[in-house]
């Protein structure tokens, strides 16, 4: 079992989502938030999609959600991911922040017999290289 | 819309079509064009406008209108994306023929993926991918599929393994379709004995890769009395676009409608039809969750009831609703949206043969969809 699953990593020099990467770094889980009305945006975007108020912050929330969806890669089907199937990708609701769904692996594969839809789940930090923290989930 | 021209479809054409094809996709779609004109009785230089879709064909609608020989005021115009942007093009075509600017209209769209990267090839130059969701094996499209499927089967209590029944239903018709790709019959336990592919889905789920290309010709019904088929008439149509981003649209969106929840019933109520009304519906199958969902978004049925409808055998021959006669995406080809259209014609015109025609189909269906956008197209008998 390897993480991350494959040999693709993020690019955190990439603009759109450097804050987000600069928080994993620090352990910090970091998210966009309208400056007029609160709303939490994922993924980034110019416009507020509730107010469309072009003024974002990323805030801090706290690592911990539950599964809206998952689904087990059994077949890989991205290169330099052969030797990582069978591993779950989920899609995370964020307790404290409502319209965020996050995308990530559950940090480890024997818990894939957990995965249910509603499982209350926490987020841990990996740290891959100096600059790459990647979040990984794992069901409480 | 009470203003607005009436429209025929008076001639389809389409190419063979296989995995790879050693035709690019300005090829593909000259010969389909061709065989569309031959099939109406019409000539190239008879046709004042070709249109078809926005994300891939506009580059090669160069090579395309000088291969036939196009005049060089010939109206161009593409709307949408792979898929559900050519079964747009008759609404643009309407647009342009009440406007004058148009008679005898051309719709194209063909692929050759292979020489464009593949299919995983657009997701992954998307950089909200890239680096948000390859790095956590989110791709390619099965994976986000998959994943609503599994979220689907949980909100309405459905046995995932039933999904089988999708790509069966697809097959029991494609078995019957001699240009369709994959033609075996298979039983459920077939199905069940694959192995997953990405939880729930299997290979099996998924549709297929193809390249080839498929032309349709509208015209108005005073100039299609004149031509060689009985004419197809398009009773009405809709295109809903969500305000969702591309890379939203299949993960970080949290939710699994499809826009087909708009296109469906704008189409009915511009058409004069309810889904009772439908005998022949074509539905997008891309994936199998995606006509069930279709199904219910469209209006045939309510939610959580769409896969009762492949189960119970009446998507299938001689069922109440037949779907994707010609064997869809998942046994025909991947010539999306626009393949179905072609069926569609074939059908109303009584054409289709006795293993698949649909007796007395004078109202048929198309949905097609692209993320965020879908198209319903309603064609009746004429």
């Amino acid at each position: 079992m390897s993480r991350p699953i494959s040999p693709l990593l993020p690019r955190t020099d990439w603009s759109v989502a450097q804050p987000f990467w600069e928080g994993t770094a620090r352990g910090e889980f970091r998210f966009p938030r309208c400056t007029d009305c609160g709303r939490y945006q994922w993924y980034p975007r110019v416009l507020c999609r509730v107010c469309m108020s072009p003024d974002f912050s990323w805030e801090p929330v706290a690592p911990h959600g539950s599964i809206y969806s998952f689904t087990v890669v059994r077949r890989p089907m991205l290169a330099g991911a052969e030797e990582s199937v069978p591993f779950a990708v989920v899609l995370l609701h964020l307790d404290e922040a409502p319209g965020v769904t996050f995308i990530t692996n559950l940090w480890d594969d024997s818990q894939i017999g957990q995965l249910a839809i509603g499982a209350a789940t926490s987020i841990v930090f990996h740290e891959v290289t100096p600059e790459v923290c990647m979040p990984y989930a794992v069901i409480d | 819309m009470s203003n607005a021209a009436e429209l025929a479809i008076v001639g389809i054409g389409a190419t063979e079509t296989a995995a790879a094809l050693p035709d690019d996709a300005t090829r593909l779609c000259v010969r389909a064009a061709l065989a569309a004109c031959e099939d109406a009785g019409l000539r190239p230089t008879d046709i004042d406008a070709v249109l078809s879709e926005a994300h891939d064909m506009p580059e090669i609608f160069p090579d395309i209108l000088a291969s036939l020989g196009m005049s060089p005021d010939t109206c161009t115009a593409h709307v949408g994306l792979i898929g559900s942007g050519a079964v747009a093009t008759p609404l643009i075509a309407r647009a342009l023929m009440s406007a004058g600017m148009a008679s005898t209209v051309l719709c194209v769209y063909g692929l050759n993926l292979s020489q464009s990267g593949g299919f995983g090839a657009f997701h992954e130059a998307d950089p909200f991918k890239a680096n948000l969701e390859m790095p956590f094996g989110f791709f390619p499209q099965a994976v986000y599929m998959a994943a609503m499927a599994q979220r689907y089967c949980h909100d309405h209590g459905v046995d995932p393994d039933d999904l089988g029944y999708v790509p069966l239903s697809s097959r029991t018709w494609g078995a019957l379709n001699p240009t369709a790709e994959r033609r075996t019959p298979f039983t459920i336990e077939d199905y069940l004995a694959k192995p997953y592919l990405s939880d729930p889905f299997r290979a099996l789920d998924c549709c297929l890769v193809s390249e080839g290309a498929c032309a349709f010709i509208v015209t108005t019904p005073e100039r299609a009395r004149d031509l060689r088929q009985r004419p197809v008439s398009v009773l009405g149509g809709a295109r809903a676009v969500e305000p969702e981003t591309e890379h939203e649209y299949f993960g970080v969106r949290g939710s699994y409608n499809l826009p087909a929840r708009y296109s469906g019933p704008a189409a009915f109520k511009e058409a004069g039809v309810c889904a009772s009304d439908v005998d022949v519906a074509y539905l997008y199958d891309c994936f199998s969750i995606i006509p069930v969902m279709q199904y219910e978004n469209i209006g045939f049925c309510a939610p959580g009831e769409g896969l009762d409808a492949f189960k119970s055998g009446s998507t299938r021959p001689g069922g109440r609703m037949p779907v994707n006669t010609h064997g869809g995406l998942m046994s025909h080809s991947y010539v999306p949206g626009i393949n179905s259209v072609y069926e569609a014609v074939v059908q109303l015109r009584g054409a289709a043969g006795d293993a698949r025609q649909v007796p007395d189909a004078e109202v048929a269906l198309v949905g097609a969809w692209a993320a965020q956008e879908h198209t319903t197209l309603i064609l009746g008998r004429s």
